[in-house]
């Protein structure tokens, strides 16, 4: 009897693509629609997941761009500030804050409500954390600020490929403007007023509209750019939803990744890149993450970059055809040894 | 009795405790296949569980005694490299090499390297991702899955399962040929399942009771860029009866004692390292000295 299932390949079934796959071998990118040359220049923003694909490129010897640099003579505090990300918009989280950092960049969009205070220092609200200690002066914040959207523009109109990784669908935003922040207000600078902010917590229509946004005015300021896109496996540290974290983490995730693969089909030169799926797979039982089961180990990295190299870098090393003749020298061997143990009056 | 022996006592004593083993004989590797059929038959075994490469012998000495089990399991050995693509066991013509520690068990590139007569320093630098890479190291595990495959089809136990219930629990064997105790109960319950007729708990449910006797002999490090490739701890130490030795100082200990011994640069290593193998070796001692 013929059926649709019948003949396709063994990576479609569940047995032979996963239950039964290697572990670390696993391998469940499939076919991507581009590939990234030595002379690419590569772009990386999103969550915290995102600072180790940034660190993994850099040190592949790929070619990974970052516009904005520390000035000279910062400290060495302020310098680690620095290159975590193509530029220096710290985490950004939600589609929304990335479709807003373009249109603030290449619109000149701007907000009453963007300058942050504690104490008497001042906190760009949209990268509350980038500068360490915060700006001396409101002067001096948004003077960096337009250093800092200049490298944007930069960035964004020179990067042959961008990596976008996607974290949450929670955040913050102004009920007068609009305005979507990284981190609560009241967290690092500022004060949570209920008045003033309110918490969203992003639906699938929503995030594929700003995702959309997004690639539209990326596509506008630099045609040629291809887009990966991923999602963050690393779960949510805390919700505001009335519910457990973990089935607000599952909402989350489930979100992002239907609205990444979705975006990815809809547009050309934008792949989905599967390191939620790499990380989480039943196949390594948990073992991907530290003892917090929220970080991720080096190891679930590694296998995550390992695949992004091997798919978008390097495809010749994708092959992991078993070697006939060490089968059959392993079999020989396990005859070997247990006869030639028989030979050795010490063995066990 | 091989030293796999206490795991599969212990673990069929876990599986059905409500059946009474007198005695639970593995015999498999051994000098004293027929003093382990006198015993087994001294003990009245109705059931003897037997390697598949010794089953023939067995059969024989149990002729030749007249012991006449009602049942004989032929179980495949368990061997699997892909977590230890380094583990070897050395010859020095009729001699073993071993490790100044007494083990059998000893570096395949240090023994390659010892008998291409590179440096130990050379040797040294050797442990590293793209020297493994080179050698292949970092794709064992498909091979010597297959391999173990072909002895569970050899003796008709259900391989698959037995792998996924064996390598969720990570790295199952401490050395090329020790199991942890739930790769032996794994296989110990389709034995007790499919050829005894009995009902056994899930092995995973006993894996906590069970005596891992051979953790108190040797553990074979998962070097690093093995263990990144699978997805597992790294461990860079060797264990040996309860002693913890940094993997460079073993290195440095096979070496210096394989010269001060005088092991012959003919000394070879099984699983043999191939033509490529040696030619990496090679290889990467050149790049060094350049």
């Amino acid at each position: 009897m013929s059926h649709p299932y019948r003949g396709l390949p063994a990576e479609r079934f569940w047995n032979s693509g996963v239950a039964d796959a290697a572990p670390g071998l696993f391998d469940p990118v499939g076919e991507v629609s581009f590939t990234i040359e030595r002379d690419d220049r590569i772009a990386t923003l999103g969550s915290c997941f995102a600072q180790h694909v940034a660190a993994s490129i850099r040190a592949s010897g790929y070619r990974y761009l970052v516009t904005e640099t520390a000035p000279e003579g910062s400290s060495a505090e302020k310098k680690e500030s620095y290159g975590l990300f193509s530029a220096r918009y710290g985490n950004v989280y939600t589609v929304a804050q990335a479709a807003q950092l373009l249109e603030r960049a290449f619109d000149d969009v701007t907000f009453d409500d963007a300058a942050w205070q504690r104490d008497d220092r001042w906190y760009d609200a949209f990268r509350p954390t980038a500068e360490p200690g915060g700006f001396g002066s409101l002067g001096a914040l948004e003077a960096d600020r337009s250093v800092h959207l200049a490298a944007v523009r930069e960035l964004f109109t020179t990067a042959d490929v961008v990596v976008f990784t996607l974290g949450l669908t929670e955040g913050w935003r102004s009920r007068a403007t609009d305005a979507v922040f990284p981190i609560a207000p009241g967290v690092v600078a500022s004060r949570f007023d209920e008045t003033e902010h309110e918490f969203i917590n992003y639906d699938y229509p929503q995030v594929r509209a700003d995702l959309d946004r997004f690639i539209a005015r990326l596509r506008e300021v630099n045609p040629g750019v291809r887009v990966i896109l991923t999602v963050s496996p690393v779960p949510l540290s805390a919700t505001f939803e009335k519910r457990n974290v973990w089935v607000s983490t599952t909402y989350s995730k489930a979100v992002l990744v239907a609205v990444a693969q979705d975006a990815a089909r809809a547009h050309e030169l934008v792949d989905y890149f599967p390191s939620f799926e790499v990380i989480t797979s039943p196949l390594n039982a948990g073992t991907y993450y530290d003892d917090d089961l929220r970080s991720v180990r080096p190891i679930g990295v590694q296998h995550v970059m390992r695949l992004f190299g091997a798919h978008y870098l390097d495809p010749s090393t994708l092959t992991h055809a078993t070697d006939d003749s060490l089968v059959a020298q392993y079999v020989e061997a396990g005859r070997v040894i247990c006869d030639d143990e028989l030979l050795d009056p010490n063995a066990k | 009795m091989n030293c796999q022996a206490p795991l599969w006592a212990d673990s069929l004593q876990a599986l059905v405790s409500d059946v009474d083993i007198a005695c639970a004989f593995h015999v498999g590797v051994t000098v004293d296949l027929a003093g382990s059929v006198a015993a087994a038959s001294a003990a009245g075994c109705d059931t003897l569980i037997v390697v598949n490469e010794l089953v023939t012998e067995v059969a024989d000495e149990c002729a030749r005694v007249g012991y006449a089990p009602e049942t004989v399991v032929a179980v495949p050995g368990l061997y699997f490299a892909g977590f230890h693509p380094d583990l070897g066991y050395g010859f020095d013509g009729d001699e073993r090499v071993r490790s100044p520690w007494g083990t059998d068990w000893v570096p395949r590139i240090a023994i390659g390297a010892y008998s291409l007569g590179l440096t130990l320093e050379q040797t040294l630098a050797m442990y590293s991702t793209p020297c493994f890479d080179a050698l292949g190291y970092l794709d064992r595990w498909n091979p010597s899955s297959e391999a173990l495959r072909v002895r569970f089809d050899e003796t008709g136990f259900d391989f698959t399962q037995w792998m996924r219930a064996t390598k969720r629990t990570g790295v199952f064997m401490h050395g090329l040929n020790h199991p942890r105790p739930l790769a032996v109960a794994a296989l110990a319950e389709q034995v007790c399942r499919d050829r005894l007729g009995l009902k056994p708990r899930p092995a995973h449910t006993v894996e906590g009771v069970l005596y891992d006797a051979l953790a108190t002999s040797v553990i074979w490090p998962v070097h690093e860029p093995v263990a990144a490739r699978l997805g597992v701890p790294a461990v860079e130490v060797v264990k040996i009866n309860g002693r913890f030795i940094p993997w460079t100082e073993f290195v440095v200990g096979c070496y210096t004692d394989w010269s001060e011994r005088g092991v012959s640069t003919d000394a070879s290593v099984l699983p043999s390292l191939s033509q490529h193998e040696l030619n990496t070796l090679v290889s990467f001692a050149g790049a060094m000295s350049l």
